[in-house]
């Protein structure tokens, strides 16, 4: 952050915010319609519906292939940023303890970052004192290309894969495949829906893109711990059904029972957490609407553990309610 | 009056499965999840 007289006297320019702001708009507007990031657009658009991650992925090592171009475009971002040190690149900073890239593309199928981790960076994290830590497999397809490597060392793992009837009590444990030095230049690629791998070392900094595809993605991600290898937990990898879940929620806490209705359609979810999670706030707003679909769920539900609960559920509050016969009534 | 169950009686599944971006412990260096979070971002270009 630039703080003190440099960013008040910015401030009070008015003309000054202002040529920012026009530099910045005119850097995207040439590189939104250069063929760098045009033709990538006009690629995914082209892909067949249902495309697998190996079509997109192709389309990744395009763009990370035209390294002059990038180059490029780097250099006028650096360019810009010297001359107006409040220059504000037209990509989102990525950027966490270990890394800070730029995201150059962010589409629904494809996002591609640019990132850098520093040495040090990587060092300070490996040397904190730190509690438990975990081996993540994020049930994407995602491809690593190293532009510098950092004469780094990486241990690669692999965990039962994950699936759309994943069940936690089956997990099993995560196994070290293998260890050894990455190269500049190499490209890793991890299928998270079993695959992952840790930076176990490295001595100088490593300058990498990073693809990440989210056709055919797993429905969660999952954790495993770093020391036992064991299973401890899972999260959902589809950020709109976990909004829709948090959404559900809040209505029944705010007691939206005209709601119902909609909610009811989000049991339709091909997330087996998500339709659990709906049905305990439908039953929580108005189980005797809710008995219905509990029913089908004991029966249908793809998933053993939701076909259980449902079933539990049923024994515990609903034993003395007659099974209806013939259509079900329509609350509308 | 409807009948409304209160929803910690209701049975959880065994599989915790937490929202999108929640995770129990911290990461080793493992940067694929580190990319799992880049949703929902709209940018410039």
């Amino acid at each position: 952050m630039i703080a003190g007289a440099v960013l008040a006297a910015w401030l009070a320019d008015a003309d000054g915010q202002k040529r920012s702001h026009v530099a910045a708009e005119a850097l995207a507007r040439h590189w939104i319609r250069h063929p760098l990031m045009s033709e990538v657009h006009d690629q995914l658009k082209a892909l067949p519906a249902n495309s697998g991650a190996a079509a997109i992925l192709d389309i990744a090592r395009g763009f990370m292939d035209r390294q002059d171009d990038i180059a490029l475009m780097m250099d006028a971002l650096v360019s810009s940023a010297a001359s107006d040190p409040f220059f504000n690149p037209p990509f989102h900073p990525v950027a966490n303890d270990v890394y800070a890239g730029l995201l150059l593309l962010h589409k629904p199928e494809l996002s591609i970052l640019l990132g850098v981790s520093a040495v040090d960076m990587v060092a300070e994290r490996k040397t904190e004192t730190r509690g438990a830590t975990s081996l993540i497999f994020n049930g994407r397809t995602t491809l690593f290309r190293y532009v510098k490597a950092g004469d780094a060392t990486i241990s690669f793992w692999e965990a039962p894969p994950i699936a759309g009837d994943f069940v936690a009590s089956q997990a099993g444990k995560c196994r070290l495949i293998e260890r050894r030095k990455i190269k500049d230049g190499e490209e890793i690629l991890t299928d998270g829906r079993y695959q992952t791998f840790v930076i176990e070392h490295v001595t100088g900094d490593m300058v990498f893109y990073q693809a990440t595809v989210r056709q055919d993605a797993a429905p969660l991600s999952v954790e495993y711990d770093s020391k036992t290898l064991s299973f401890i937990g899972a999260s959902s990898t589809d950020e709109a059904t976990s909004r829709v879940q948090m959404m559900v929620s809040m209505l029944r806490t705010m007691e939206r029972d005209d709601a119902f209705p909609l909610i009811e359609e989000a049991l339709a979810s091909p997330h087996f957490y998500t339709r659990w999670h709906i049905m305990r706030e439908l039953l929580a707003m108005d189980a005797d609407a809710a008995l219905p679909a509990l029913r089908r769920m004991a029966a249908n539900d793809p998933h053993p553990e939701v076909r259980a609960a449902a079933q539990q559920t049923l024994e515990m509050f609903f034993e003395d309610e007659p099974i209806e016969q013939g259509p079900v009534k329509c609350r509308a | 009056m409807k009948k409304k169950i209160d929803i910690i009686a209701i049975p959880e599944l065994g599989t915790s499965v937490g929202m999108h971006g929640s995770a129990k412990q911290s990461p080793v260096l493992n940067l694929p999840v580190l990319a799992a979070v880049l949703v929902g971002i709209i940018i410039g270009i």
